[in-house]
């Protein structure tokens, strides 16, 4: 539970920083000026020997954050951010996401309802498949029956036989 | 302090196995380490102030430094750091490994020429 105490002592770890390096860079040009250069130059040369303070104390902070998480969440407001000054702009990517979310969805509901949906059989793999193309189209029925007899003969060892002719439709016979 | 081309960057770990080394000995606030680092190597290294001071957050997460309220020479609020007990075991194991890498090198550099 290190992480979750560190999340609550950040603020003060943050301080703490921030008391060093002002407290590095007052020193500094104390000495500097005890040196004899005027307030102003000390404090330019204690800045340029300490380098970007910003960045330095921003790179030190880093130390205590998570960088994928709070740059994740820094992209989040900032989109955010962006949405709210433009509500048309906000408003059109939403109703064409929502399109489009909605379209593709319902075509997958029916490209998985005809193609991808499996039998509503179990044991599938005791299935036989047999082509029912030449079925005539005025005696499917007896056409099918006919070959099911013909085929139980045939695959004794199979557990049982699908006239099947369509997704909503199909009859087990065993 | 401006970077003399003469010098060339520390390895990985070289700073921090100083300060961990500078605050065994007492501990200190980030000005004072950078003087009394600065003071000890003399002209040998060229260490800029402000990279400090990353390498000290970094010890103070993995539990190898912590810090407290304290006043500076000069009588102002600041941060002495010292050193735990994970940090005096982490300063042995830096340091071992360093000696290894150094005698590594000697012996390289040793051969002579043909």
């Amino acid at each position: 539970m290190r992480w979750v105490r560190q999340l609550f002592t950040r603020r003060r770890r943050y301080d703490d920083l921030s008391i060093s390096i002002r407290e590095h860079l007052e020193e500094k040009t104390e000495e500097l000026m005890e040196e004899g250069l005027s307030r102003e130059e000390a404090t330019r040369r204690a800045r340029k020997d300490f380098g970007n303070a910003t960045l330095i104390e921003e790179q030190s902070r880093e130390a205590w954050q998570w960088p994928a998480v709070e740059s994740i969440w820094a992209d989040v407001k900032y989109g955010l951010r962006q949405l709210r000054k433009a509500p048309g702009f906000a408003i059109a990517v939403v109703v064409t996401m929502a399109l489009g979310i909605g379209a593709n969805t319902a075509i997958f509901t029916l490209v998985h309802a005809v193609q991808m949906k499996s039998l509503p059989v179990s044991l599938t793999s005791g299935l036989q498949s047999e082509n029912a193309r030449r079925q005539t189209a005025a005696k499917p029925k007896k056409f099918a029956a006919r070959r099911g007899r013909r085929l139980r003969a045939e695959f004794r060892s199979a557990l049982a036989f699908v006239h099947y002719s369509g997704p909503s439709s199909a009859r087990l016979t065993s | 302090m401006a970077r003399n081309p003469d010098h060339r960057e520390l390895f990985s770990g070289a700073l921090e196995m100083m300060v961990l080394h500078s605050l065994r000995w007492k501990p200190m606030h980030g000005y004072a380490l950078v003087k009394h680092i600065q003071q000890v190597s003399g002209e040998l290294l060229q260490i800029q102030e402000g990279s400090l001071y990353p390498a000290l957050q970094r010890m103070l997460k993995e539990g190898w430094l912590d810090s407290k309220a304290g006043i500076s020479a000069k009588g102002r609020p600041t941060r002495i750091y010292r050193l735990t007990t994970a940090g005096r075991r982490r300063l042995e194991q830096e340091v071992s490994s360093f000696e290894k890498m150094l005698a590594g090198i000697t012996r390289v550099l040793a051969v002579a020429a043909h």
